[in-house]
């Protein structure tokens, strides 16, 4: 998953203009796109770099002459030499991916009045998963020219992937008659609202948002079906915006 | 100037880059110019970078961040204790090679 610039790299980013301006948004997007090193030494590298750059700028340099003309090259040197993200960086980084892939995973069994888990609902989490994927190497592989061997290795993952996919959706039409039923589903999000708010007050970077989001989803499924619809799609759109707000400010890590 | 080919620098610009940041604190873009200004050439930043971060991880030198004279807050490195030692260790080296280069040098002009 590629990160976003942050606000101090946006600034730095203004000073530089023209050519330059992509040359440098594509180099810093580059390194924020490698998910295993230290996010904290990657700002900061970045931001280390744009400020040379601006200098270089400055003076009158053009910034392939400054940096290098092989950026790719350059920049995963750069990468190579950063250092890997430590355990709880690790958990900072997993633990949004852990969430939402539970959220999506359920998503469709929430909206059902009551709410019923069918194994059909995998295919649409998996569909949720790709295009993600699919978002995230779009945003990482800004170089004009990808290395032959990403470029390879991204194609058989996608392939494999796809295939997995209509493997998995031929599965479960045979097999929809699986279902989970609402009492399940109770429990299983009460126990996510639980744990998330343990791992929140453990670790503050885990973020409120989670245990609000799993109460929200277990409060609504619990009295949704005793709701009048309006009152029921009210209580959807507030779920709704709470876990659009949590998805965009959960993958700053 | 000639631009020094990059195999040639490679093994000697960690040595000068630890030597020009112990003279005094500096930060990326004085690296680069202060290397065109001494002799070594235009050596990229995309060159540059991945040395600091190896020399960093090795303790060699620290960075620290604060205002710049121009303005914002930037990177400046300086040298550790490590560093240092590193120096002593590859200046013997360097003074090896170049008394090895110039003696063939001069073995070559005696020809």
């Amino acid at each position: 998953m590629s990160r976003e610039l942050t606000k101090a790299m946006q600034e730095k980013m203004a000073g530089i203009h023209g050519i330059d301006h992509v040359y440098a948004d594509t180099l810093v997007r580059y390194l924020l796109s490698f998910p295993s090193k230290d996010p904290r030494a990657v700002e900061e590298t970045a931001e280390a770099i744009l400020d040379d750059m601006t200098d270089a700028q400055q003076a009158g340099q053009r910034l392939p002459d400054n940096f290098g003309q092989d950026p790719q090259t350059a920049a995963d040197e750069i990468v190579a030499a950063l250092p890997n993200r430590s355990g709880a960086q690790w958990l900072d980084y997993l633990w949004p991916l852990f969430n939402m892939s539970l959220v999506g995973a359920t998503l469709d069994a929430f909206w059902r009045r009551p709410p019923a888990w069918h194994l059909a609902d995998l295919t649409t989490f998996a569909l949720f998963l790709l295009i993600w994927v699919i978002g995230a190497v779009v945003r990482g592989g800004g170089f004009n020219k990808l290395k032959r061997k990403t470029t390879l290795r991204l194609g058989v993952w996608l392939i494999l992937y796809f295939a997995g996919f209509v493997g998995l959706a031929a599965v479960v039409t045979r097999l929809d008659h699986q279902v989970i039923g609402a009492g399940a589903l109770l429990i299983f999000w009460g126990v996510m609202t639980a744990v998330s708010l343990v791992a929140s007050l453990w670790r503050r970077s885990l973020r409120f948002n989670w245990p609000i989001l799993w109460g929200l989803m277990t409060v609504t499924a619990a009295v949704g079906p005793q709701l009048s619809t309006g009152w029921w799609v009210a209580l959807l759109a507030v779920n709704v915006a709470w876990l659009v707000w949590t998805a965009i400010t959960a993958t700053d890590n | 100037m000639a631009k020094i080919p990059s195999q040639l620098l490679k093994g000697t610009l960690e040595g000068a880059l630890l030597m020009i940041i112990g003279r005094g604190e500096t930060y990326g873009y004085a690296l680069q110019e202060t290397l065109a200004e001494l002799g070594f050439g235009q050596v990229p930043e995309g060159t540059i970078y991945p040395l600091l971060l190896k020399m960093q991880r090795n303790k060699q030198i620290e960075a620290v961040r604060h205002p710049s004279a121009s303005g914002p807050d930037r990177k400046y490195y300086h040298l550790t204790a490590t560093g240092e030692a590193s120096i002593a260790e590859f200046l013997p080296s360097w003074r090896q090679l170049v008394a090895a280069m110039a003696r063939l040098e001069g073995d070559k002009g005696n020809e």
